[in-house]
Formats: C-alpha cells, structure tokens, sequence
C-alpha cells in the first residue's frame, strides 16, 4: 500500500497565497500522475491568517488590523477554523498523496497522518495522543490542528504544529464573538493550547529534523523540489485563485 | 426578514446559520463555520436543499431534508451533523 516512493521537500518559506496554491498544484498533478506523493514542511513569511473553506472572512479575521500588521489573509480548501500562521511560531506541512494510500475513512487518516506527529514530536521528549476529530494534544492541551480533502482520488492534509504561541497577536488578528469578554477568552485559550517551546527547550531546526524524520519513518523516499509545471501552476493560482477577493470573501 | 445563530456542537466545532426568509418560507441559507464536509463543493448544495421549504417548520422536519441532501449527494459531514444545524436554523428564526 505504501510502496511509492514519497517525495519529502525540506522546510521552506513562502507566502500564504503560494502556500495554499502550491498544495493545489501539487494536488492536481498527483491526480493526472505526474507527481509523486509529497510530504513537505513550510512556514509563511509574511505571517498569515487562513480561514476554512465554510468560514466568513469577514465574521472570523480582523482585517484592518492583518493589514496594519502586514499579516496575510487566506481562505483553505480544506474546512476548520480560522489559524494564525506566524512565521516563527510554529511549522506547518502537508501530505498529498494518492487516496489509495491512504484509509477510506476520514478519521482513519487524521489518525494516520496524527501518528506520524505523535512520533515526530515523542523523538523531542514531548507525549502527545490523537484527539478526534483532528487535533493531536499534549499534556491536555493542542499542540498541533490538521484539515483534510479529497478531489480528485488525491488525499490531501495538511496542518500546523505550534512551536511558539502568542495568543494575544492572535486575538487581535481573528475576531471573537463577545468582546466584552476577551480577556477570558484569551486566558481560556492559553489553558488549551501549547506549543514545542513551551513543553521542551528544542530549537525550531530540532523540531523540523523531527518532523522529517517521524513523517518518513517506514517509508521509501527521496528528498526533492518543485517541478517545473507545479511551480507555472503554483503562479497561476495566486493570480487567478488565492489572492483574489472573490475566493477569499466567498462567504 | 433575516435572522443568525449559532450552535457549538459537542466536539467543539461550530455551526452558524444566516437565514433570509417570509412568514411562510425559507428564501435563503447560509451554513458557515469550521466543520468540515466533503466533497467541500457540496454546501451550496446542502443550503439550497432546504430553501423554498414552508414555514412553519420543525427542527425535524429540516433535519431529514438535511440527512436526506447529504445522503443522496453522497457527501460526508465531519465536526456537526443534520440535527445541529437545523436547530441553528430554527433559533435563527425565532431569536435572529
């Protein structure tokens, strides 16, 4: 079943529009079986906002102030909530592959892909558990959220695991429901969320070794880097899909 | 008129509905929120199913047009399920 050799592309930066629009990429070409399956580690410079697919940008994300603070605003194709990226705080991935590699079952498969997290992070001292339907939580708290899809007959999800947290620059990017009650928002949401730093002293280079290594473990694969199309395809997507309002204020 | 709630279902997703609608119909529906559906596509799909239904209704009664959408179009919710969000539904209805 898991027998193609995966294709791991080592931590890299790029903005939020050419985040999510080369998962896309990557994604249609594994489709058409041009690319291989793919497991790569990115951060987002500049620091951005992703909202789900079924979101409303404008109820979940303080825009004026992502301006100011030149933090980007993107919608995902896969559903969930609303994240704050920032570029230090944290290292996101996706896996892309063929459904066929993957359970059937949606569930199945964030507890698959959670496994590979659980390791990676258990090599840094830290214990952490599945938490259905698609958190992975250590000593109680989240430490890393996941969003899946399917188009296609590809398997696609991807998903952060924190490394620094600042709630406050959070809160005063994503909107709350009640104002007035912020402050305890805030305090309830520092009770429930963790991150790499908080639990161990690991570096950020450490905590990307230890990705790479608990994504691949029991796998064949290579290291490798874009291909030509999906990077013409990447481009494409920016332009006519993640940076435009009508994607990003669909709903 | 129109009316909004929400519903944190138990998990800790959660749902929120707009709703525009007359005394004796739903004109129109919007299920937003960070719940997952697949294929994503499909909620266009699962609003429009219960728009035109007459009113009044019961959480019930959209909750089975909801079951049936989904069931039909082959499409899986993940995070909420029928009877969530036809309660927002209705809340949006009554409180909105």
């Amino acid at each position: 079943m898991d027998n193609e050799t995966w294709r791991v592309v080592k931590l890299e930066q790029r903005n939020g529009f050419e985040n999510m629009a080369l998962d896309q990429a990557i994604s249609e070409d594994i489709s058409k079986g041009t690319s291989p399956p793919t497991i790569r580690f990115y951060e987002w410079e500049p620091s951005a906002v992703t909202i789900g697919y079924f979101q409303s940008l404008k109820q979940e994300v303080d825009v004026e102030n992502c301006l100011k603070q030149g933090v980007d605003i993107i919608r995902r194709i896969t559903g969930g909530g609303a994240v704050y990226h920032d570029t230090r705080g944290e290292i996101t991935y996706s896996v892309i592959a063929r459904e066929g590699m993957f359970p059937s079952d949606l569930t199945e498969t964030y507890k698959r892909i959670g496994d590979w997290i659980i390791d990676s992070l258990d090599e840094l001292g830290i214990v952490s558990q599945f938490h259905p339907i698609n958190d992975i939580i250590a000593y109680g708290k989240k430490i890393s959220g996941n969003a899946q899809t399917r188009r296609n007959g590809v398997m696609h999800q991807h998903g952060t695991i924190l490394y620094d947290v600042d709630v406050e620059k959070m809160f005063s990017l994503l909107k709350v429901d009640d104002i007035k009650i912020l402050d305890k928002i805030i305090t309830s949401v520092k009770d429930r969320v963790t991150s790499v730093q908080h639990i161990s002293q690991k570096s950020k280079p450490e905590l990307a070794d230890a990705l790479v290594h608990g994504f691949t473990q029991n796998k064949q694969y290579e290291f490798g880097t874009w291909t030509p199309h999906e990077l013409e395809r990447m481009n494409e997507l920016v332009e006519t899909k993640y940076s435009t309002r009508e994607w990003n204020y669909w709903r | 008129m129109q009316g909004r709630a929400q519903k944190k279902v138990a998990g800790g997703k959660l749902v929120k509905v707009w709703v525009e609608y007359t005394p004796g119909k739903i004109l129109n529906v919007q299920i937003l929120g960070d719940f997952f559906l697949h294929p994503e596509e499909g909620i266009e799909r699962l609003e429009k199913s219960v728009v035109g239904v007459s009113l009044p209704t019961t959480q019930d009664t959209l909750a089975t047009i909801l079951k049936k959408t989904l069931r039909n179009q082959r499409m899986e919710l993940l995070g909420a399920h029928p009877p969530d969000i036809a309660e927002a539904i209705m809340e949006a209805m009554v409180h909105g």
